[in-house]
């Protein structure tokens, strides 16, 4: 089956603003519909999706540099812990059945709406805590210019090895799903590390980056990523993320977040009913 | 805390490589995607430049990674410029497994 540029490019796009207005990555709703509504196979969708999510990653990475919200030192020490999941993930993507994938999506779908739903708090440490071990080995503890507060917040990492271990599964997820894979990295940066959340963002943003070009490198030269399919599909999500982040929304938008939470947990069912063979969307 | 100055001049320097990375590709992308539109040119030089952009979207944060590399090194920070070769390593290992597979 053919599907026009057109139609992947308004599908990246849309998918893009929407994810970019509640600050998510595109990749969780374009392989739903690109397997679900476009009947691309699932592996077709996830290589588009991967170069998509490096795209969206490196095009919004200029701001959060230049206002020293990313903290680049514990980026690519995370990194390590990263790229070793996609590489993991590369190898077993070839091995593991569709169904498994469209099973994980599920569950990937239903904990992201969960966290959607429970909203991103950030730890309450704004100060520097003794952290001690790796951080002050690698010198990960910083500050930014907290323009709200109109102060320098230092900040403290914490906890390091955990938060490298929940890394290491956030790549192998990407890998395999073509994602960017949220789901592992929230906590991660929440409850392990614990960095400010505008400081979370910002690293993890930049982090996907490279985690998804390890994946990413090895699909291409497999032959796995189809121009046709990946083009309209990496513009239309860096054309969406900016038209998105133009418009991110505030803790307040409640109603949006709540059919946001529908729309997961719906694609989620359908991925799990694609399981078995049933499709309500009317596939044949 | 970290080194202000040389993490300031690193900042701009990869936010330079990844803004101008990123449109260039695109721009490469959206050339590639007009001309297979276009029924009197041949579609497969269309897709050959959505193919390079493509590429250079994934080759894009492995330059982010190699200038991080040179930066660390010309600090004399070794450490870093280690994690640094090392992430770079496991990247062309992934480039390795696509080719062998």
């Amino acid at each position: 089956m053919t599907i026009s540029a057109l139609w992947l490019f308004s599908v990246a796009l849309g998918a893009s603003a929407l994810g970019g207005v509640l600050g998510m990555a595109s990749g969780i709703f374009i392989v739903p519909i690109l397997t679900l509504f476009g009947h691309l196979d699932i592996r077709a969708a996830i290589g588009a999706s991967i170069v998509s999510v490096i795209a969206c990653s490196c095009g919004s990475a200029a701001p959060f540099l230049r206002g020293h919200l990313t903290n680049i030192k514990l980026a690519i020490v995370l990194e390590v812990a990263t790229t070793l999941g996609a590489l993991t993930g590369v190898l077993l993507a070839g091995t593991v059945p569709t169904n498994f994938l469209f099973l994980l999506f599920a569950a990937v779908l239903v904990v992201s709406a969960i966290q959607m739903l429970m909203r991103r708090k950030g730890p309450t440490l704004a100060t520097v805590q003794p952290s001690g071990g790796w951080s002050d080995r690698l010198e990960l503890n910083s500050s930014y210019f907290d323009r709200e507060r109109q102060q320098v917040t230092s900040y403290s990492v914490t906890r390091v090895p955990m938060g490298l271990g929940l890394m290491y599964g956030a790549g192998l997820i990407s890998a395999l799903l073509g994602i960017g894979s949220g789901v592992l990295k929230i906590p991660a940066m929440d409850t392990a590390l614990r960095l400010p959340i505008k400081v979370s963002s910002a690293t993890s943003n930049f982090m996907i980056g490279v985690t998804a070009a390890a994946s990413a490198g090895a699909y291409f030269m497999r032959g796995e990523i189809v121009p046709s399919i990946a083009g309209p599909i990496v513009l239309g999500s860096v054309v969406g993320s900016i038209a998105g982040a133009r418009y991110v929304i505030g803790a307040s938008s409640d109603k949006l977040r709540v059919l946001f939470v529908i729309v997961l947990l719906l694609l989620a069912v359908q991925m799990l009913l694609s399981v078995f063979g049933i499709h309500l969307g009317g596939r044949t | 805390m970290n080194d202000s100055r040389p993490t300031e001049r690193l900042e701009n320097q990869l936010a330079i490589l990844l803004e101008n990375g990123t449109w260039l590709a695109c721009a490469i992308i959206a050339a590639g995607l007009l001309l297979t539109s276009m029924v009197i040119t041949q579609s497969a030089v269309g897709t050959a430049l959505v193919k390079a952009g493509i590429g250079l979207i994934i080759l894009l944060p492995m330059l982010r990674v190699a200038m991080m590399l040179g930066l660390f090194t010309k600090d004399r920070n070794y450490r870093y410029a280690t994690i640094a070769i090392t992430v770079l390593l496991i990247m062309a290992g992934g480039l390795f497994i696509g080719l062998r597979s």
